[in-house]
């Protein structure tokens, strides 16, 4: 019952000391505000080009063809020898997948479903190829993955020839390294000015509470005399920080959906319209919630509680 | 109970406020504390609300050893005492009922226990009509009145009472002279910090005299041709 006392008289004094400095308050809201939108925004921005990327192509995986003529048996001993060369190279990740020629025409006839010719074909009329498929790290260089390249091809069937041709993957693997290039200075970017907000928004929070602290100096110390405890006194301070910091976590949420709903969607339309005519996608708002709810939280909290604290350390005697 | 034992104390600038006090003062005691601007009263009073760590000697005030008091205990011994500041410290925004009720709230007691005890010290003071007023619409002496009611509420056994008669005329000085001899027969030990001879003069209760940081006399009364005693 006390604890439920206290509570409600520091939750209303935390937001007595927000109305009490409100120029000041609106300012620490808003600079919050600007760090949030700006972490969540790359952060959407980041995680939809991987899944664009993702989505668009396979680019970190060696598809290793096999002849039409190849007997079962042959095609076992290709995978038998492939499983092997994932012994001697460790960038390649968990084991080779063989994939029928099969369900190369269903992926086919999937990815070309608004096409008519592609009903074409079926099971009697498939000129695909069955296939292993060998996932490598993403963080592989083009040389390492060369090598993988010419060990594949260096396999040699029980009769003496040559198993298999692979794709060419060196433009895949320019591709993956530019992308995670503009994913990595995105993320740099975004984390800098999130910093440098952060800190800024840390002052201003710092001197919000400050004078909360200055206004209520003759409280304070009255508190004091009367015998309130440290924690009695500090508390609504460092409560006006955590509301400041949630209000504006909950706040961003709503601005950057409406910034992920009208903005950013119409930035995706006109590039997708401009260059790859209708291949980016946005994923819904809705997937990303948690996260950034947690994000933004986190960093409210962070940003209250601590400038809360310094504030009170430099600003409070108890 | 309040017991110094050779006390001293000196600040970080190397000033120092007060050398070897030795005072005793029981519960239940009138106490004037007088002296100049600068002789030591309010470094006195600092030691006893322990905003002022001693440099040497020991305190026990209403059971606590101030010398070696732990930081967390500090407010609990702060609960034994009530504070009537100089200018009352009112809070303008908060009515005269809701002055009262802060000095509770703020040590956590129970709405209901607000309720039962705020009139009650309202009425001793004689400000039951007053409740809902603001301290802006209240009289010098009103205020003070509340300023008693406020530091009385929470019980404690010694009431501080800084220069009470500091800015008001005579009238009002025998009114709230009556209300802290009142607060005394209810059994509290009262200290009245003062400069203020003539109401020494006038009460004749013991009066500890400070100058330059030392006691230099403890007696009933001012002087002894006015018929006081050393104690």
């Amino acid at each position: 019952m006390r604890w439920f006392r206290s509570f409600g008289y520091n939750l209303k004094q935390g937001c007595k000391g927000i109305f009490r400095n409100s120029i000041m308050s609106t300012a620490s809201v808003l600079v919050l505000l600007s760090c949030m939108i700006i972490v969540g925004t790359f952060y959407l921005v980041i995680v939809n080009i991987e899944e664009n990327f993702n989505r668009v192509d396979n680019l970190n995986v060696i598809e290793v063809r096999i002849p039409a003529t190849y007997s079962d048996a042959q095609i076992e001993e290709i995978g038998s020898a492939l499983k092997g060369i994932y012994a001697e190279l460790p960038i390649l990740e968990g084991e080779p997948v063989f994939v029928s020629k099969e369900e190369h025409l269903r992926r086919f006839k999937e990815l070309y479903k608004d096409q008519e010719w592609s009903t074409f074909f079926d099971e009697t009329l498939n000129p695909l190829r069955p296939s292993y498929e060998l996932t490598f790290s993403g963080t592989a260089e083009i040389t390492e993955a060369a090598k993988i390249i010419t060990r594949i091809e260096s396999i040699k069937l029980s009769d003496g020839n040559f198993a298999v041709q692979t794709t060419d993957i060196s433009s895949n693997i320019k591709l993956y390294e530019n992308v995670t290039g503009i994913k990595q200075t995105l993320l740099a970017v975004g984390l800098w000015l999130m910093g440098i907000l952060l800190i800024i928004s840390l002052f201003v929070i710092m001197n919000t509470i400050k004078l909360g602290v200055f206004a209520r100096r003759n409280e304070v110390m009255f508190m004091r005399y009367c015998g309130a405890t440290k924690a009695f006194i500090r508390t609504p301070f460092l409560v006006e920080g955590v509301i400041i910091g949630l209000f504006s976590a909950a706040l961003s949420l709503g601005v950057e959906f409406l910034l992920y709903r009208y903005v950013l969607s119409g930035v995706v339309a006109s590039v997708t319209t401009a260059i790859s005519g209708g291949g980016i996608q946005l994923s819904p708002y809705a997937n990303h919630l948690p996260v950034l709810a947690v994000l933004f939280c986190a960093v409210g909290l962070f940003a209250g509680l601590i400038s809360g604290s310094i504030s009170l350390k430099k600003y409070l005697k108890v | 109970m309040i017991h110094f034992k050779n006390v001293s104390l000196a600040y970080p600038d190397g000033t120092v406020a007060l050398k070897d006090i030795n005072l005793h003062i029981d519960d239940g005691e009138f106490v004037f504390l007088m002296g100049h601007s600068g002789a030591g009263k309010t470094s006195l009073t600092k030691l006893l609300l322990c905003e002022e760590k001693l440099s040497a000697g020991s305190i026990e005030v209403n059971g606590y050893r101030l010398d070696k008091i732990r930081s967390r205990k500090i407010p609990y011994l702060r609960r034994t005492m009530g504070v009537v500041f100089q200018d009352f410290k009112l809070f303008d925004k908060m009515t005269v009922y809701e002055n009262v009720a802060f000095a509770m709230r703020v040590i956590g007691e129970k709405n209901s226990t607000i309720r039962k005890r705020v009139p009650f010290f309202l009425n001793v003071v004689g400000l039951t009509e007053k409740a809902d007023s603001f301290p802006d619409h209240l009289s010098g002496g009103e205020q003070q009145r509340v300023a008693f009611a406020r530091a009385m509420v929470n019980n404690p056994s010694l009431i501080i009472a800084d220069e009470p008669t500091g800015n008001i005329d005579n009238n009002l000085r025998d009114d709230i002279m009556d209300l802290l001899l009142r607060i005394n027969r209810l059994g509290k030990t009262v200290i009245v910090v003062t400069h203020d001879e003539e109401l020494i003069r006038r009460y004749r209760k013991r009066t500890v005299e400070i100058c330059a940081g030392e006691i230099i006399s403890d007696r009933i009364g001012l002087d002894d041709s006015e018929g006081g005693a050393q104690v």
